[in-house]
């Protein structure tokens, strides 16, 4: 077992998946296989540099009255400001319902590389701060995305390989054609 | 602009050094979104080198796939999906490498598929058809892959039909009334050793659906 993300990751507007023609994997009920979206949407790819991006992306049980459920905390930073930002992307995830997908460090046979966070619920805006002095964001923001009430512990993505997954990744960011 | 001035040599020394001009530049950029499927940033001076650099390494190597990426998309796939092509092989249909060819034999394993796709011409499925049938033709040995017609031994146009074969034919011509698509009949009837005293063959069901349709 590894711990950490990779890198890349890619947030997706949850308005934007056409969950009529999502497949899960017959046998596995918690592999998605296909995430498809709609016509002319994409996803948006978000790039976390240094040692420990996403730090803080955590799942946690919710326990309920009869049935316990998991809470998905995800952090991400915004290391710019301006208007562009503020308007395009800041004021967008603080109002919107968004998809995660990030790679694990830890592959496994290749299923456990793609994790999916806020398909169920929608990952929402919790929390958000722009600290002029923040030493780790230099001006930066940071906003906290939370998906409350999921029903499974984790959800992946992997088809077939991680080569074929992998690809299915990127092209979720691909330029339209 | 033509494809060969904007990967020429004169071209990349321009972009190198800064003085390419807006068409140029945009050019470049509409060719890397269609191509490679990639946004260059307008601000990213080492984007538009390293895009330079792939389009002219794929254009060199492969100048067919090029075009072929050049060319309007009849399929797309959504973004999303993934779809193997053949069972227990590594090459497989994503949205960036999604071609006509290849979305023909992802629509031709499975027409359900086409729930994946997120551009489809409005006659696909005689396209598929089109295709199954080159296919079939293939491997019967009818057509060579590279295009050509195989020429059939023209004796077994003269030879007297059977009355099993007739009866062979007329099955043909209710399967092909009740919608049956070629490759399904020909599967049907691989079931069967022989029909009359012919063993049968893809090839020899081939003719017998030629005969069916006239």
């Amino acid at each position: 077992m590894i711990k950490g993300l990779e890198g890349n990751a890619v947030l997706i507007n949850r308005a934007d998946i056409k969950f009529d023609t999502v497949t899960f994997n017959t046998t596995r009920k918690n592999v998605i296989e296909s995430l498809p979206l709609m016509a002319g949407k994409k996803g948006y790819s978000c790039y976390v540099p240094g040692a420990t991006p996403f730090s803080g992306l955590a799942t946690s049980l919710k326990t309920g009255t009869y049935i316990n459920t998991w809470d998905n905390n995800a952090p991400i930073v915004i290391l710019d400001n301006g208007p562009d930002v503020c308007d395009k992307v800041i004021d967008g995830l603080a109002n919107g319902q968004f998809v995660l997908i990030v790679e694990n460090k830890h592959k496994g046979s290749g299923d456990a590389a793609f994790q999916v966070y806020g398909f169920y619920q929608g990952l929402r805006a919790t929390a958000g701060e722009n600290d002029k002095y923040s030493e780790d964001l230099n001006g930066g923001w940071s906003v906290t995305l939370t998906e409350t009430g999921a029903p499974k512990s984790g959800l992946f993505l992997y088809i077939t390989s991680y080569t074929a997954t992998k690809a299915l990744f990127a092209g979720l960011t691909s330029a339209a054609v | 602009m033509t494809i060969e001035q904007l990967i020429s040599k004169e071209t990349r020394e321009r972009f190198l050094s800064r003085q390419e001009t807006l068409e140029e530049r945009d050019l470049l950029v509409s060719i890397a979104k269609k191509v490679l499927g990639r946004d260059i940033s307008y601000t990213c001076r080492n984007c538009y080198m390293d895009v330079l650099i792939e389009l002219t390494a794929l254009y060199n190597k492969d100048r067919e796939k090029f075009n072929e990426l050049m060319e309007e998309k009849e399929y797309v796939l959504s973004r999303g999906c993934c779809l193997q092509l053949g069972f227990g092989t590594g090459d497989f249909l994503v949205y960036q490498n999604c071609t006509k060819e290849r979305a023909l034999i992802a629509l031709s394993q499975n027409r359900s598929n086409a729930g994946m796709f997120e551009i489809l011409p409005a006659d696909w499925e005689a396209q598929v058809d089109e295709y199954e049938a080159e296919q079939a033709a293939i491997e019967d040995g009818e057509k060579d892959p590279d295009g050509g017609a195989v020429v059939i031994d023209s004796d077994s146009e003269t030879q007297a039909q059977s009355g099993a074969e007739q009866a062979a034919i007329e099955d043909i011509r209710k399967m092909i009334e009740s919608g049956e698509t070629k490759v399904k009949i020909i599967e049907h009837f691989l079931q069967f050793e022989n029909i009359g005293a012919r063993k049968v063959s893809k090839n020899y069901i081939s003719q017998l659906y030629t005969a069916a349709k006239a």
